[in-house]
């Protein structure tokens, strides 16, 4: 329960977190991130299947032996995930029918087990909620900056539809591009492909771009010291 | 026999391991019925509502009196008394919903299918007043290409609409084709596979409609009776 964890839970999970970023959670990411309001629904959904598994561990981990843990933590995804299902169709049932297939497959999401199994089994509850929080959160970034993206440049506006979340949030689409043929390819799974490469590309750069700053300061020479000479140019 | 105490451990580990995993599968099922019983109703209503919103789309409330998804009847493909079935290309049974205006058969709305799209089949409904022009007509589901063949979907663009009104007195036979097959409705630019496909099983469920007119209305004044 010591600040430290909460540190590296925040750092590690919300921003260090190649793997997720990467190829765990590609499937839902390319099928159903083509708008916000899918892309938010997902990651919503996602983000209380991830806490509810891990808050569920953190409480039942002196139950789980080593032998059994993974079965059962698969069993309880699998159990909150239909659940989730069932409030999703009950409540937003217009989202629910356009996520589709996509809901029941969050079970499969591989992020869910890796944080119950390597995190939360091992934690106490507030630390193992805050690491599946960020996590989740992290996912629902990703896929909210993809979502916003293909929108506009898929057909041109932006938070379309929002009522199918938000019952009052009917009127919040915006158009953005007045183009009366949008960029098709941006709607497609392989326009979202391109996407998520660029995206991470570009985390990659500010990753690269944040580290040699540090590493910079910490050499720097005092202010008037003559022991460092590239030329032979003498100041 | 030395490893007899290692055999009973297992032994005692397999049960206990056995015993939790039930006792977790328990717990998960447990949650599963509540959530059901929480949620069952909501979901139900929730169906009902989003069905009789389509079928209101297709069929307007003015054309009606009747409450659409409670006077549904099935449409096998293969166990029928309808003639000519095959026009609907159903694949598997699916319901179609009989409209009464004051007592008298107003219309019928029909479900079809269509395996000519270009991303798979397409499900349509379609509403057909009694003299036979068309209400409306609505995709139900469709893998067509977004944005191009997307656009028969009505939260893409109006071009469903454009089959309102029309029926077989006042589109001949050859017209009941996209324009650039010599017909009267519009393609999309780069996509004509997936208009052609709804075009012509629109065409398909007037012909249905009118070879079985006197079975499709007559009942609907028996329901209306009932």
């Amino acid at each position: 329960m010591s600040s430290p964890v909460y540190r590296m839970s925040t750092n590690n999970r919300l921003w260090h977190n190649h793997s997720g970023f990467m190829l765990l959670t590609l499937c839902p990411l390319l099928a159903v991130s083509n708008s916000v309001v899918k892309s938010l629904g997902l990651g919503l959904v996602t983000l209380a299947v991830l806490a509810g598994s891990s808050l569920l561990v953190s409480l039942l981990r002196h139950q789980l032996s080593q032998a059994t843990r993974l079965l059962i933590i698969v069993m309880l995804v699998a159990a909150l995930t239909s659940c989730a299902e069932f409030f999703l169709q009950a409540y937003t049932f217009k989202l629910y029918q356009s996520l589709g297939l996509f809901v029941p497959l969050i079970a499969t999401n591989y992020m869910l087990f890796d944080r119950a199994d390597n995190f939360a089994s091992t934690h106490q509850l507030l630390p193992a909620l805050l690491d599946a929080m960020m996590k989740g959160a992290a996912f629902m970034l990703l896929l909210l900056v993809l979502g916003a993206i293909r929108e506009v440049l898929g057909t041109g506006a932006l938070f379309a539809n929002m009522d199918q979340l938000l019952p009052d949030a009917a009127s919040w689409k915006v158009q953005v591009l007045h183009n009366p043929s949008p960029f098709l390819l941006a709607s497609v799974p392989a326009g979202a492909l391109l996407l998520l490469g660029f995206l991470i590309a570009l985390k990659n750069m500010i990753d690269k771009y944040l580290t040699p700053v540090s590493s910079v300061v910490a050499v720097e020479p005092v202010a008037g010291s003559r022991r460092v000479r590239v030329t032979g140019k003498i100041v | 026999m030395s490893n007899a105490p290692a055999s009973k451990g297992f032994v005692k580990a397999m049960i206990h391991n056995s015993l939790r995993l039930a006792a977790f599968a328990l717990g998960s099922a447990v949650l599963l019925v509540f959530a059901d019983n929480l949620t069952k109703d909501q979901i139900a209503h929730q169906r009902l509502e989003s069905r009789r919103q389509l079928l209101n789309q297709v069929l307007p409330p003015s054309l009606h009196d009747n409450d659409l998804p409670g006077a549904g009847f099935q449409l096998d493909p293969v166990k029928t008394d309808f003639s000519q079935i095959s026009l609907l290309g159903l694949s598997a049974p699916r319901s179609g919903y009989r409209a009464n205006l004051k007592g008298t058969a107003s219309g019928v709305v029909l479900p079809l299918e269509t395996s000519e799209g270009y991303g798979g089949p397409i499900v349509l409904m379609i509403g057909i007043a009694a003299d036979g022009s068309i209400t409306g007509v609505r995709v139900v589901e469709h893998s067509e290409t977004p944005g191009l063949g997307s656009q028969i979907d009505i939260e893409q663009s109006q071009w469903i609409t454009g089959f309102h009104q029309h029926s077989l007195a006042d589109t001949p036979a050859g017209k009941w084709r996209v324009k650039m097959d010599g017909g009267n409705f519009d393609q999309f630019v780069g996509a004509t596979i997936t208009p052609r496909a709804v075009v012509g099983a629109v065409y398909g469920a007037l012909l249905f409609f009118e070879a079985n007119k006197s079975a499709l209305l007559t009942a609907a004044d028996q329901q209306g009776a009932l």
